[in-house]
Formats: C-alpha cells, sequence, structure tokens
C-alpha cells in the first residue's frame, strides 16, 4: 500500500511537470510578441522623427497645423495673463477701498489695468504676424527646392515602411521559428515523460492487480465465513465498495458510512452518498444538520470517527481519503472554498491566487532564497494563469488590490478564482451565495457551470439558497441530523415528503 | 503605442529600481561610518555603537521574518543569540580553530534549536508560545551562568584577540565583516519574502485553514520560520562575539528580547527598511547618544522608558510602525504639494471668470 | 531521615509557593477577562514594593514612635493601594484607549510596560540599594511524630496571609456579582456585554486585583530577596506563566495547583542538584507541556473551521 502511495506521489510530480510543459509556450509566445512590439515601436518613433523634420521644408498642410498649434498657444498665454491682470487688479481695488480717496486710487488703477491689457492684445498680434510670416516665407520657397524635397520625402516613405515591414516579418518568423524549436524541445520533453509515465502507471496497474487479487480471495474468505466481528464487517464492507467503484467508471467519490462525533454529539451519522463525476452535487440541510463536518472529513480537517471516504484520483485509482495529510489533498485535484470568506488579507489579489498555487511550485527552498531563473519562470507561469483566471471571473481591475476592504461578493469571487489554480477534478463550495444579493447569486450560478463546462471538473456544494441549489445542481442530497433524508434530482427531493418534514416541521 | 519606453527600459532605471540596490547603497553608507572613524571624524565609541547596531539589526530581520511574517511570537531571540556567541567564544577560545568551524557549528546547532522550537510551536500556539520561548531562554541562561567549562559562568568569555586566515582582525576590520553580512541578510530577506515561501508564511499567519487547504504544510513553513529565525540569531551572536570578543550571560537577558521585539514594532513587523529604522532608533539612539550622556550612565536603565512608550505609543495609535509613517509621510507630501499649488493658483490668477 | 528531608523541604518551597500563587492568580485574573497575558505582573508588582519601602520610611518620619511592625504594615497598606490604581490606570487608560487592538497588541503593550517601569524606578527611587525588613524574624521549632522541623516566623505569616487573601478570592469568583462577572467575560466577552455584565467595570477591577495581588507577593518575597530591583520579580513571573500553563489557562483552579507543584518540585530538585534545578525543573515542564499542551486541568476545545 505504501509503494502505492510513493509512486502516486511521484505520478503526481510528473504530472504537474507535463501541465507546466503544457502552458509554457502561451506565456513564452506572449513574452516574445510583447517584446518584437517594443523594438518596432522604437523603430516607428525614429522614422516619425526624421519625416517630420523633412516634411517641414515642403508641406504647407504642416504649417496650417503647426500655426493653429502655436496659435492656440498664444491664446493661452493671454488668457492666463489676463486673468492674472485681473485678479491683481481686484486685489489692488481691495486694498484701495480702506483708504481715504479711494475712488480716484481705484480709477487709476482700473486705467492702469486696461493699459496692460490693450499691451496683451498688441503682443498677441504682433506674435500672430510673426507666425504668418514665417509661413509666406515657406510659401515663396523656389518651387523646384520643393518638388525635390517631396520626392525624397515620398522616397523615404516608402523605404521607411519596406524598411519597418522586413522588421516586422523577421521578427515574426525569427519568434515563430524560436517558438517552434521551443514546442520541439517540449513536445521531446513531454514524449519522454509520457514514456515515464506509462512505464510508472505500468508498475502501479501491476501493483493494483496484484492487491485486487488479494482483496478478491480476502473477500471470498469472509463471505464465506458464518460469523463476523466487527472490525471484519467494516472490512467486508470496504472491500466489496472497493470492488463495485473499480467497475463503475462513474463514481468520483464515495462516502461510506461516515460518522463524526464531537464528544456525545453525533454530527454526522452513518452518512452515504456517491458524487458522479463532472456534476453539480448539492448537499442541503437545516441548520447544524452536519453539512460542513462533511466537508470538513472529506478534506481532513477533521479525522472521522468512523467510515471510509473514497475517491479516484489523477489516475483513476480508488484511495481512501483518510490516509493523506490535510495539506496534501488539493494534490488529489481536491479544492475547496470556506463558510466565511477565508483569504489572506494582507496580500494583494493576484498574490492570493499565487497561493492558491502554492502546491504546484517546484522550486525548492534554496531556489527561492537565491532567486534563480526556475522560480523567476515558475513565477511567470503562474501570474499569467492567475491574470487568465481573473479575467474569466471579471476581476482583473482588482488584480492589485490588496484583499482587505473589498466588497463581499468580490471576496467570493476571489475565492472561487483560488480554488481554479490548481486546475481541480472536484471543487467544494461552503455556501458560496451567503451573503450575496439575488443579481451575484443569478451570476453565481453562471460561473459555477461555465467552470464546471470550462474545467471539465466536478462541484460539490451546500447552499442554502434553495433556488440557486434546484437551479443549478444535477442531484441533491437532504440530511438532517447527520443523517441522510432523500438523494435525487432537483425535482425529486421537492417532491419528497420527509424532506418537506424535516425543512418544515410537520407532523 | 509605447511613447515613453525609453524612459521605462534604460539601464540605469532597472539598476535604480532594482530592489537590491537600496540595501547596497545602505551598506557603503554604512560602510563610510567605519571610514570616518578611521579619520579620526568621528569617536570609536559612535563606530562601535554602529556596528552593534548593525548586529542587531541582522537579528531582528530574522525576528521580523518570524513576527509579521509566520505571525510567530518569540522572546527566546536573546537565549538564541548567546548560544551563537558562547559556541564561537568556545571554538575560537578553548578548541582554538578558525571562525569557519565556529560559523558551521553554529548553523548546524540553530538548525537543531529551531527545529526543536519549531515542533513546539505546532504543539503551542499564540501568546503560550511567547512564554514557553522565554522559558527555554531562561533555561539558555541558567545554563550559560553554570556550565562554567564551557562558558566561563557569571565572568565572562573573553578572548584577546581575532586571527583570520593568520592575521589579526580588530574590530575597526571586522565592521566591514559586519557590512557585508547585514547586506547579504537584506537581500536573502527579501528573496524570502518575495518568493512562495513568504507568502507561505503570510497565509499560515492569516489562516491556518486557508493555508492548509491551499497545500501548504503548517509543519514545514513553521519549522522553517524558526529555523530561519533562529539562525539569525545564532549569527548575530556570532558577530557579536567576533566584534566584540566578549560574551556575559547578563548580556543576553529578557530585556534584550523584549527590546529587539521593541524594534520590529516600533519599524513595522513586514518592512525590511522599518526594521532597520527601528533598531536604529532603539539601539543607535541609545548605544550612540545615552549611553554617552552622564545622566544615563548613572541611571543606566532610564533609556528603556523611551523604547516602553515608543512601543506602547505605536501599538496603541500606530500599528504600522515607522514603515507606515514613511509611507504616510509620502503621501502627506504629495497631498500637501497638490494643495499648495491650488492655493498658489487661487491667489495669482484668481477665479475664472474670463472665458 | 529520608521522610524528615521531605517534609522539611515541603515546609521550606510553602514559601515560595504562596508567593508564586498570589502572582499567577492574578495572571489568570487577567487573562481570563482581557485574553492577553499580563508580562507587566513582575514589574508592577516590583515598582510596588519600592512605594512600599518609601512610604513604610515616611510614616517612620511622620508618625513619631511608631513601631517598625506597623511602619511595614501600613506601607505594604500603601503598596497595595498604589498596584491597585496602577493596574486601573492600565486597564481604562491604556487598553480601553488603544485604537487598533487585538490580543498580540495588548501583550506587546504590557512588554512595554515592563520596560517603562524598568526606566521609571531608577528615576522616581534613586539608585541607591534598598531593603524591605521581615515583618517578624526569627524562627519556631517544632517536633512532629518525633521529628524535628523548623520553619521562619515570617514565613509562616505569610504562608497565612496568602491562604487568606487566596481563599478569599475564590470565594469572590465563587459567590459573588463580580466573580459571576468575571466568569461570563471569561467565557465570552461579547455575549457578556449583551447581556447586560458591565465587562469594562469587570477587567478594570480584575487588572486592579491583580496589581494587589501582585504588590502583596513582593512585599512578602522582598525580604527574602534583599535588595530591591525592578527585575525582582522577573523568576516569579516565568514561573507564573509556566504555572499557569501547566494547570491549564481554562481553569482558575489549575493554574493555582501549577503553582504549588513548580516551587515544590524546583525545591526537591534542588536537593539532588542545586545548580541545575532551574533547567532540570523548567526542561520537565516543558516536556509536560509538549505532551498536553492544554495543562494539566484543562480542558479541549475542537477548533472550528
Amino acid at each position: 500500500m505504501k509503494n502505492n502511495y510513493l509512486i502516486r506521489t511521484r505520478l503526481n510530480k510528473i504530472n504537474d511537470q507535463l501541465s507546466i510543459l503544457k502552458t509554457s509556450p502561451a506565456i513564452v509566445k506572449n513574452k516574445w510578441i510583447s517584446e518584437n512590439q517594443l523594438k518596432l515601436d522604437k523603430l516607428k518613433t525614429t522614422q516619425s522623427v526624421k519625416l517630420n523634420q523633412l516634411r517641414k521644408t515642403f508641406d504647407e498642410t504642416y504649417f496650417i497645423t503647426e500655426k493653429e498649434e502655436k496659435i492656440k498657444k498664444l491664446d493661452d498665454k493671454v488668457y492666463w495673463k489676463s486673468r492674472e491682470y485681473k485678479q491683481s487688479l481686484t486685489r489692488q481695488l481691495k486694498r484701495v477701498s480702506k483708504s481715504a480717496d479711494s475712488d480716484n486710487k481705484a480709477v487709476i488703477h482700473q486705467k492702469k489695468y486696461e493699459e496692460k491689457l490693450t499691451k496683451l492684445q498688441d503682443w498677441r498680434k504682433l506674435q500672430e504676424e510673426s507666425i504668418n510670416l514665417n509661413i509666406v516665407n515657406v510659401e515663396q520657397l523656389d518651387k523646384s527646392v520643393k518638388a525635390t524635397a517631396k520626392t525624397e520625402y515620398d522616397r523615404l516613405k516608402v523605404e521607411f515602411d519596406r524598411e519597418f515591414q522586413i522588421m516586422e516579418t523577421s521578427l515574426k518568423n525569427k519568434t515563430e521559428e524560436r517558438l517552434n524549436s521551443y514546442l520541439k524541445t517540449n513536445q521531446n520533453k513531454i514524449l519522454k515523460i509520457d514514456k515515464q509515465l506509462t512505464k510508472i502507471q505500468n508498475e502501479l496497474q501491476s501493483n493494483l492487480n496484484l492487491e485486487k487479487e488479494n482483496n478478491l480471495k480476502l473477500l471470498n474468505e469472509l463471505n464465506n465465513k458464518p460469523s463476523l466481528t466487527e472490525n471484519e464487517t467494516i472490512k467486508k464492507n470496504t472491500l466489496t465498495a472497493l470492488e463495485e467503484l473499480q467497475s463503475n467508471r462513474d463514481i468520483l467519490l464515495r462516502l461510506q458510512d461516515l460518522s463524526m462525533k464531537f464528544g456525545g454529539l453525533k454530527a454526522v451519522d452513518h452518512l452515504s452518498f456517491d458524487v458522479k463525476k463532472g456534476e453539480i452535487f448539492g448537499l442541503i440541510g437545516p441548520n447544524g444538520a452536519g453539512k460542513t463536518t462533511v466537508f470538513n472529513c472529506i478534506t481532513q480537517f477533521y479525522k472521522a470517527s468512523e467510515g471510509q471516504i473514497f475517491y479516484r484520483d489523477n489516475f483513476n485509482e480508488i484511495i481512501d481519503l483518510q490516509n493523506i495529510m490535510v495539506h496534501n489533498v488539493i494534490k488529489e485535484g481536491i479544492v475547496r472554498t470556506f463558510q466565511n470568506v477565508e483569504l489572506i488579507w494582507e496580500l494583494s489579489v493576484l498574490d492570493n491566487l499565487l497561493v492558491g498555487a502554492h502546491s504546484r511550485y517546484r522550486s525548492n527552498f534554496f531556489v527561492q532564497l537565491l532567486h534563480l531563473p526556475k522560480l523567476k519562470r515558475e513565477e511567470e507561469i503562474y501570474r499569467y494563469k492567475a491574470t487568465e483566471i481573473l479575467k474569466m471571473l471579471n476581476l482583473l481591475p482588482y488584480k492589485d488590490f490588496p484583499a482587505y476592504g473589498l466588497p463581499y461578493g468580490i471576496l467570493k469571487r476571489i475565492e472561487l478564482a483560488r480554488t481554479l489554480m490548481t486546475d481541480p477534478k472536484l471543487i467544494i463550495l461552503d455556501e458560496p451565495a451567503a451573503g450575496l444579493n439575488d443579481l451575484e447569486s443569478v451570476e453565481l450560478a453562471k460561473t459555477i457551470r461555465l467552470i464546471r463546462d470550462k474545467y471539465q471538473c466536478t462541484i460539490f456544494l451546500v447552499e442554502h439558497d434553495m433556488g440557486l441549489v434546484m437551479d443549478i445542481c444535477d442531484r441533491i442530497c437532504a440530511i438532517s441530523f447527520g443523517k441522510k433524508l432523500a438523494i435525487g434530482t432537483p425535482k425529486e427531493i421537492q417532491q419528497s415528503k420527509i424532506v418537506q418534514e424535516s425543512y418544515l416541521g410537520g407532523e | 503605442m509605447n511613447t515613453n519606453f525609453n524612459k521605462k527600459h534604460t539601464f540605469l532605471n532597472k539598476i535604480v529600481t532594482h530592489p537590491y540596490f537600496g540595501f547596497i547603497l545602505a551598506g557603503l553608507l554604512l560602510m563610510t561610518v567605519q571610514l570616518l572613524e578611521y579619520q579620526g571624524i568621528i569617536g570609536v565609541t559612535y563606530a562601535r555603537a554602529f556596528g552593534l547596531t548593525i548586529i542587531y539589526f541582522i537579528i531582528s530581520l530574522g525576528f521580523s521574518l518570524l513576527l509579521g511574517y509566520a505571525g510567530l511570537a518569540s522572546l527566546g531571540t536573546s537565549g538564541f543569540i548567546g548560544l551563537g556567541a558562547y559556541i564561537t567564544g568556545y571554538v575560537l577560545k578553548t578548541l582554538e580553530l578558525p571562525l569557519i568551524v565556529a560559523l558551521l557549528l553554529t548553523l548546524v546547532i540553530a538548525i537543531v534549536i529551531g527545529t526543536i522550537v519549531g515542533f513546539i510551536s505546532l504543539r503551542i500556539e499564540g501568546m503560550y508560545l511567547a512564554i514557553i520561548t522565554l522559558g527555554l531562554s531562561e533555561i539558555l541562561n541558567e545554563i550559560f551562568k553554570n556550565a562554567v567549562k564551557f562558558t566561563n559562568g557569571v565572568n565572562g568569555l573573553k578572548l584577546s584577540s581575532l586571527t583570520m586566515f593568520n592575521t589579526i582582525i580588530t574590530h575597526r576590520e571586522f565592521y566591514f565583516v559586519l557590512v557585508f553580512v547585514m547586506v547579504l541578510a537584506m537581500i536573502l530577506t527579501i528573496n524570502i519574502i518575495s518568493s512562495p515561501t513568504g507568502r507561505a508564511m503570510l497565509a499560515m499567519k492569516n489562516s491556518t485553514s486557508a493555508a492548509q487547504a491551499m497545500g501548504i504544510s503548517i509543519l514545514k513553513y513553521r519549522l522553517l520560520a524558526f529555523v530561519i529565525a533562529t539562525i539569525y540569531a545564532a549569527v548575530g551572536g556570532l558577530l557579536y562575539f567576533g566584534y566584540w570578543l566578549t560574551s556575559n550571560p547578563e548580556t543576553w537577558s529578557i530585556s534584550l528580547s523584549l527590546s529587539i521585539l521593541a524594534a520590529v514594532i516600533v519599524g513595522g513587523a513586514k518592512s525590511i527598511w522599518g526594521v532597520l529604522a527601528g533598531t536604529f532608533l532603539m539601539f543607535g539612539i541609545d548605544l550612540a547618544v545615552f549611553k554617552q550622556m552622564d545622566f544615563f550612565q548613572k541611571y543606566q536603565d532610564v533609556p528603556y522608558l523611551f523604547s516602553g512608550l515608543l512601543i506602547i505609543l505605536v501599538v496603541m495609535f500606530y500599528p504600522g510602525g515607522l514603515s507606515k509613517l514613511g509611507v504616510d509621510i509620502k503621501t502627506f507630501i504629495k497631498k500637501t504639494f497638490v494643495k499648495v499649488r491650488g492655493l498658489y493658483h487661487n491667489w495669482r490668477y484668481g477665479k475664472d471668470d474670463i472665458r | 531521615m529520608v521522610i524528615q528531608i521531605i517534609i522539611q523541604i515541603l515546609l521550606d518551597t510553602l514559601m515560595p509557593a504562596v508567593i508564586l500563587m498570589l502572582a499567577t492568580l492574578g495572571i489568570v485574573l487577567i487573562f481570563k477577562t482581557s485574553y492577553t497575558t499580563n508580562f507587566a505582573q513582575g514589574s508592577i508588582a516590583a515598582l510596588a514594593v519600592y512605594v512600599v519601602s518609601s512610604a513604610s520610611a515616611l510614616f517612620a518620619s511622620i508618625i513619631p514612635g511608631i513601631s517598625p511592625v506597623m511602619q511595614l504594615i501600613l506601607g505594604i497598606i500603601v503598596g497595595i493601594i498604589a498596584a491597585f490604581l496602577f493596574g486601573l490606570f492600565i486597564d481604562t487608560m491604556i487598553l480601553r484607549k488603544s485604537k487598533y487592538i487585538n490580543a498580540g497588541g495588548k501583550q506587546m503593550i504590557t512588554m512595554g510596560i515592563v520596560l517603562i517601569i524598568t526606566g521609571l524606578v531608577p528615576l522616581i527611587f534613586g539608585t541607591l540599594s534598598r531593603t524591605v525588613p521581615k515583618i517578624v524574624y526569627g524562627n519556631i521549632d517544632f517536633t512532629l511524630f518525633g521529628l524535628d522541623f523548623w520553619i521562619t516566623k515570617h514565613n509562616l505569616i505569610s504562608i497565612i496571609i496568602a491562604t487568606v487573601v487566596i481563599s478569599v478570592i475564590f470565594i469572590m469568583l465563587r459567590f459573588t456579582k463580580w466573580g459571576l462577572g468575571v466568569r461570563a467575560t471569561a467565557s465570552n466577552e461579547l455575549v457578556a456585554s449583551m447581556m447586560g455584565v458591565n465587562t469594562h467595570f469587570i477587567t478594570a477591577m480584575s487588572w486592579s486585583i491583580a496589581g494587589a495581588l501582585g504588590a502583596l507577593s513582593a512585599s512578602l518575597y522582598a525580604p527574602i530577596y534583599g535588595n530591591l530591583s525592578s527585575a525582582m520579580m522577573t523568576n516569579i513571573q516565568i514561573n507564573g506563566f509556566l504555572a499557569s500553563i501547566l494547570g491549564g489557562f481554562g481553569t482558575f483552579f489549575g493554574p493555582v495547583v501549577g503553582s504549588y507543584i513548580i516551587p515544590t518540585i524546583t525545591g526537591m530538585v534542588a536537593y539532588v542538584s542545586a545548580l541545575w534545578k532551574n533547567v532540570i525543573v523548567y526542561g520537565l515542564i516543558l516536556i509536560i507541556i509538549l505532551i498536553k499542551p492544554i495543562g494539566l486541568f484543562g480542558k479541549k476545545v475542537q477548533k472550528k473551521v
């Protein structure tokens, strides 16, 4: 069994490598394209500077625009100057109004002010004239000179355009070549890893086959025994369940006789149900029915007192989640959100998503300590991925905001975004619509469906908002006081009498 | 499209905005202190005060990683510094081996002790952890006092001179080693902070359950945080012995731990520059100013009054510490600049009623 | 012979045990009502002892013909009142006035108070060495089961006073309105305040009473300690913390038992190895706490996710 676990961890590692290899070309391509754009922009600006210099010598239209600009500047200057004069006048008048012969002085100041204004107008006219004179000069230039300048300009323009195009195509080709070679090496690596993968998988398969045979033998033995002890019945149940799960490929998660006791209280009482692959499964029940406890048992925050939690892992083998540490559950493809949003308040939204990708980082502590290129590459990859996810969930504007202080609806969406960082197989949502208004709930339903379709994952949720649950869930399980009441499609649940009773408290 | 690419991508700009640039600049600035001392412009006591402050800064960096990022309060720092100092002293004096051996031994023992404390922190959390580490520090201090064979007891361990590569290194030359280690420590710290490890530690501080759900092993990162902090502290002890060539049990008392805590809190536990400002405020002023005044030579404990007041004021009214103060001052200056410009504009041009 | 030694050690360690109990009770009271570990407990007590010594000197000068015992008793009363007021001051003027406070912040503030008192003591009381006399000098020798034992009179009186005070505190916690308030606040401050418990008053009183308890324990301990210093209670403080954790912060009863266990074991170990007694005892406590982090009498609480 332990041997199998080791093989599985190795397999997970290889899988992560594969996903990195698959995502990295897109990032590299984006990076190279932006670099190319930078080079092209640089070329274009140097070209346009040269062209404009030449244009000055022959083009009237150029001068007309220049003239307009200059006159606008002049007007601006006159405007500010006159405002300044006016302000000084009002200040002078205020000062004067206190003295004895205020009227006289006021008149003097008024006159001075008007003089200044007329001077300003004169200055403006003079300037305009000089500008006009300049243009007339250019207009009077020799026509032949102008013509040569124009031809020169046209020639240069064509040449520059060609230069630009050549550069563009060459850069494009170069990037393509680089990308192709990159893809090729990547492909080689992927092939190599695939070979490894198949080899290890075969090893695992043979191991599992052996185990299966042993299990069958044991099961037969137990079946033939007349009376069983308590341990033996448990063993028998698990073996039969394993047998069934191996044949039934649809089931992703199975809870079998799960019980959780807190002191004397039984929060979950012999609960068993299946979650199928690719469905949206809802768990409902009155307050205190033990829904969150079920989640905590699945994600190993609590160790269940009894029962098993079978899960089909990345390689289609059945494992018991209870043999896995809390922080390794995410590596099996199970991610969860929390009832009260649990984000990292001191980090930005983007960094919060990067925390979500923590289990995917392959660089060890010393690489991180020295910030070696390996870490930088990985950071780039996950940053890219995070921005893509943020874009999908309309969160991009909040990218660099600290998580603390954002509205509740946004926080809930960020938590949802965080779960997607590891390409999960099973997303567990603990009351995703709690605290949202109706509009946001409708949006959430859309988002959940979108995630399910895009990532092809299974979604397992607890929710009090019956509208949402009935709307999006494929199947629903209703529980009360830790015991299963009913399981089925939303319609069946709505019509079930036992559920109605427990909700409405009927006799 | 991108019109100001010239500005953004120049070589010089790249260097200046690089996070290491500031650290190296700070190192060069601190080196000038010793150079000025060579010239006789600054007294020896001041240069030595700077040296000691640098050592405490290195230790505080490790502590800030522990407190500000991993969210673990420890009061055992002084014990761990003392451990580093005594190991160095024992290796240099009794075993008569070179400093590098002392460094290796210090690192090994720091890792062992850090791992032990990390394991303790898994079982005991929050305020209890501070108390337990306090007890641990007390045990270490008792050992320093009583293990006379290794530590020379209450009389203190003294070394006449430090030799490295067959040459005698005075405290003046050792100062440059201190600055070098300081810059190295700053660089390594920012690398840790801005890597997945730093984020994982913050995640652990904010919410252990979220961290676990995201695949962060609490065991690993608690141990790591304590090992790093202990290494910083023990290396600080090594540098202390190399610089002062003496170690007394009473130096490594609780008040040193509290002072380091104060420096980190006052400076702002999440910022390297804040911690630098905090240590220079707490230790630098104490060593360079208070210790030189007659009044404070008579009343040696009085400087603690200021540290205490600063801690209380910072915790009461300004939890961000000096680093937040820096940010606030920057925004304040920007705001007032805009305001003053607007006022001047109004004064010069008056209201807009011409157009 | 062995029995005689053991009983004698038990007698000797009774004095440090009751002093520790008084200090620990203060720490626990504050922990229960303010959810913080008060690092300043020892320092406040040390400050109070300085007040005791100067107050008794003052009484000697202003009341002619006063007996030394009366001086000391009046001084201790003044010291206890001073510590009571200082505790009140810390809670009402510092902790309640803080804008952004959490448990960690409160802890930092108490550490700041330690530093302030360390700096303040030489400024107010000078740097000359001071002592506090014992209440009564001399020993009592007695015979039990044919074996000879002895105990100092000061210790005996201290033990009696401390036992009475501790019993009074426990009776208050059990039977008075304040005690009910403390227990309500301890279980949930918010709910208690909503149920009409004046939690501000409760915590303020807890701080004051903790200060007074510290002052009493320090005054009884000072004659044994020798020259006063602001760090005189540090060891007792650390022992108090460890005792609280050892007994479990969950109850009032646990820490008091813990603070009986620690000095007793220290006394026993000291008979074997006086030099390493603290190291051995601290090590033992650390191991016990590692095995049982909730303490000997604590209750386990399930973490909610």
